[in-house]
């Protein structure tokens, strides 16, 4: 039993490989860093898979082991190279993004991935994970609550000015 | 009807399919009777569909994906709590299974072993010889690496990520042990740092490297059919039979399973083996199982 629950864990894990790669690298904006964080993401998650609590939805529990394995790592590092945890606050960062507010760009028909990975990588670190777990991960709000460990609200809030911020980094207007 | 700038807020909620009760309800009612609010949902639709259609916004290398399926395929069940007696029995059957893909590659219990040997053979033998092909081959990838001439292809601290890198590369298994839990604010007394291959004869070893204190600590491993041990300092224990010698100054520790694989440890760490293993396995919990095992 315990072994088909690992083998289901494995398929899942190799299913949403692209996301939880992703989502590593909106952390550590590194290859290597976020290819380790994927793997100690599996080997983590497949020990553990050997106690399945019944329920659980696996993919927010991948995405949630490597949050943890993140900030374990980055505890035990007592600073990270890569990112900041949060360099700037809340309202510096919307007034950034609104300065950066150009008529000319106010509509794109299609947005390119680049444009797309780079506007995401130009969020604060707050504002990027939300962004990475809901529209890359498609996680629910109370998913994304309980990786983050914060309230579902403080999710709603973030992910809107998220939102704003991505859409005026996209050059798109947008509705104030 | 509610206003509008109390509405559009809730827009994105609606969009993901996160709003329940009333908030819904009133959000429906409110953008049956504004077409302002009705295109700016559109409009919100629009982008957010756009901005999905950059998943995935990263893609994963193929051999990311090997070594995922690699570390998937080689997970071992958690084990529980034993006995000493009993970790001394597993210790045993660790280095001692036979079958050249089934075999738990043990640093840690060769150590162990290293020390019990120490205390009942005594003074270690420094005889004339010469070093085994495998002992030299280990030497040489050691010092390549202290001169920063052998890049590691896979790096990691995990031992699992490592040994899975192994899977399809050569044609043993490379089990490695985990990683000892520390106390907070501890690190482990030695990590391990990745692996790669060594060329040995016609085919290739695995090279493990280690790093205890800054020092590098190289581990080579190969099916010990394929090795020819000639160091006249040897010990039997049971099926493993433990070498140890000293070249220009290193330290090279060597032990073979018979059918299995043969493994070399090589360091500048200490003076002699029993000071090397004491290095290495530091931690609380492990120096208690050495002394256990120097006991018995």
């Amino acid at each position: 039993m315990a072994d088909q629950a690992a083998e289901s864990f494995g398929e899942v894990a190799l299913t949403y490989l692209d996301g939880l790669y992703s989502y590593a690298m909106s952390l550590s904006h590194n290859t290597a860093g976020a290819q380790d964080l994927v793997q100690q993401t599996c080997l983590r998650a497949m020990q553990a898979s050997r106690h399945p609590v019944p329920g659980t939805n696996i993919k927010a529990w991948f995405y949630k082991i490597l949050r943890n394995v993140y900030l374990n790592e980055r505890r035990h590092e007592n600073s990270s190279p890569f990112v900041e945890l949060d360099p700037e606050p809340e309202e510096n960062a919307i007034a950034r993004a609104k300065s950066t507010d150009d008529p000319h760009l106010s509509y794109v028909a299609k947005i390119e991935c680049r444009d797309v990975r780079a506007a995401v990588e130009g969020l604060a670190p707050k504002y990027r994970e939300v962004i990475m777990l809901r529209e890359f991960a498609e996680l629910s709000y109370q998913e994304i609550a309980d990786i983050l460990g914060v309230p579902i609200g403080t999710v709603m809030s973030r992910l809107g000015r998220a939102r704003g911020e991505l859409r005026i980094s996209l050059g798109q207007a947008g509705h104030a | 009807m509610k206003p509008c700038e109390e509405m559009r807020p809730q827009i994105g909620a609606y969009l993901d399919n996160e709003l329940r009760g009333h908030e819904l309800s009133d959000l429906t009612r409110h953008l049956k009777d504004c077409a302002a609010c009705v295109g700016m949902l559109e409009d919100e639709r629009r982008f957010l569909q756009a901005v999905r259609s950059a998943r995935p916004l990263y893609t994963a290398s193929p051999e990311l994906r090997a070594l995922a399926a690699g570390i998937i395929a080689g997970v071992q069940p958690k084990q529980t709590a034993r006995s000493w007696g009993d970790r001394f029995r597993v210790f045993l059957e660790r280095v001692t299974i036979v079958g050249p893909r089934n075999l738990w590659l043990s640093p840690q219990a060769a150590a162990a072993f290293v020390v019990i040997l120490a205390v009942f053979a005594g003074v270690w033998m420094r005889l004339h010889h010469r070093p085994s092909d495998f002992a030299m081959v280990a030497l040489n990838a050691h010092r390549q690496r202290i001169k920063g001439k052998l890049p590691l292809n896979v790096r990691s601290a995990s031992p699992a990520i490592v040994a899975a890198w192994f899977h399809d590369k050569v044609p043993f298994q490379v089990k490695l042990p985990p990683n000892e839990e520390m106390p907070a604010g501890q690190r482990a007394p030695y990590q391990i740092d990745g692996g790669t291959l060594v060329p040995y004869r016609s085919g290739n070893s695995a090279y493990i490297g280690y790093h205890v204190r800054g020092r590098p600590v190289s581990l080579l491993v190969l099916p010990t059919p394929a090795v020819k041990i000639t160091s006249p300092t040897k010990t039997v224990m049971r099926r493993l039979t433990i070498y140890y010698d000293t070249i220009d100054g290193f330290h090279v520790v060597t032990w073979a399973v018979p059918r299995g694989v043969t493994y070399a440890m090589v360091s500048d760490i200490s003076e002699n083996p029993n000071q090397a293993c004491i290095v290495c396995h530091a931690s609380p919990k492990e120096r208690g199982f050495m002394q256990k095992l120097i006991k018995q």
